[in-house]
């Protein structure tokens, strides 16, 4: 017998020999269903998206429960629900996964956010609150935000969405099926999309052709290889490495600008990143060029 | 849990009170004692002990 597939056992003296817990004890047990690895990644998962509190916290205590690990769930603390959280958020995910797992097109509007952070949707220059219609790939999380990989069918490329932007989410009863297939926007026709290869050549969520781009970097390669699993690096002296990555170019430019500050990353191609970074730094440097004098960036130039 | 006076409960009923027992009680360093496990339910270790076969499969099964 074992119940839900797990098993049921004794724990000897000398199982606890090298037991980590202060208060190991002999005995009959029955296997958690999570290791703890698993809760922890499961917890901090659920954390990441950033849901109702009391839904976080009840999922949560059924994860730790399920790896017999209840009486750590103090440690956890307090968690609070976003200040601008949307009620649908959770509705969202459940049609969403319906969605993609039965390849259905979806209608929604979208939301920004309205001057004291409330979500608004988004209107046209008429003010009529736009409504949108997307084929749906894929929920994932990028760089802390949980976003929808879909087709807007009012654009040619992927977009990437914030699932927590979405308000009116519905799949229409009458025509549901998709305008666009993921493998038409694989850039290697007549193979899989391949998502690991798509989501690593884009530090940030979004769309454009990916492209080789030659850089070097200074001292440590921890801004490379935290960012980019394939990249290709060649050490050149003591404190220089030269580095080829395949990558989006503008999420490029963003991931560069961060390290700015750094002094430590030269693009060398192509030379439209080298332009915008010059251009960038042009701009950087006029907008603060009279801060030493009036303390405020020069907002006329 | 604790349940005391299980005089007329079911071999079924027992069975489900020790995996809810195991479940709520026990992880890989932790055990639970056929004892504790009787004291529990308010019934004698003998009962629990002849109980737990159907629990664990007789192959599991040492004194």
């Amino acid at each position: 017998m074992q119940p839900f597939g797990r098993k049921i056992g004794r724990i000897e003296h000398k199982d606890l020999k090298h037991a980590e817990s202060a208060d190991p004890r002999p005995g009959w047990y029955i296997e958690p269903i999570f290791d703890t690895a698993q809760m922890r990644l499961l917890a901090d998962g659920a954390i990441l998206s950033r849901s109702d509190s009391e839904y976080l916290h009840d999922l949560i205590a059924k994860v730790y429960a399920f790896a017999g690990q209840s009486s750590q769930l103090s440690a956890l603390g307090k968690m609070s629900t976003p200040r601008n959280y949307n009620r649908e958020f959770l509705n969202n995910i459940e049609l969403l996964n319906d969605a993609i797992v039965h390849e259905w097109a979806i209608t929604f509007r979208y939301c920004t956010y309205d001057v004291d952070g409330t979500l608004v949707p988004r209107k046209d220059a008429d003010g009529n609150v736009k409504k949108y219609a997307a084929d749906p790939y894929r929920l994932m999380y990028r760089n802390g935000k949980y976003y929808l990989i879909c087709h807007m069918h009012q654009h040619n490329n992927l977009s990437y969405l914030h699932v927590e932007r979405f308000r009116d989410l519905a799949v229409n009863e009458s025509n549901h099926s998709l305008m666009r297939t993921l493998d038409s926007f694989n850039p290697e026709p007549g193979t899989p999309f391949d998502w690991d290869k798509h989501m690593g050549e884009r530090p940030y969520p979004m769309d454009d052709k990916a492209i080789p781009i030659h850089l070097r970097i200074k001292d440590t390669l921890e801004p490379i290889y935290d960012w980019f699993d394939a990249a290709q690096v060649t050490q050149l002296d003591k404190h220089t490495y030269d580095v080829w990555i395949t990558a989006n170019e503008k999420a490029t430019l963003w991931w560069a600008l961060q390290y700015a500050d750094d002094r430590i990353i030269e693009i060398l191609s192509p030379p439209s990143l080298c332009d915008t970074l010059r251009g960038d730094g042009e701009y950087l440097a006029s907008l603060y060029a009279d801060v030493g004098s009036t303390g405020l960036p020069n907002h006329d130039s | 849990m604790a349940v005391s006076h299980y005089a007329a409960v079911s071999t079924a009923e027992i069975v489900i009170i020790i995996l809810e027992l195991l479940d709520k009680n026990t992880d890989r360093e932790h055990g639970i004692t056929a004892v504790w496990i009787a004291n529990q339910l308010g019934v004698t270790e003998k009962t629990v002990r002849s109980h737990l076969p159907y629990v664990a499969g007789n192959a599991a099964i040492r004194s």
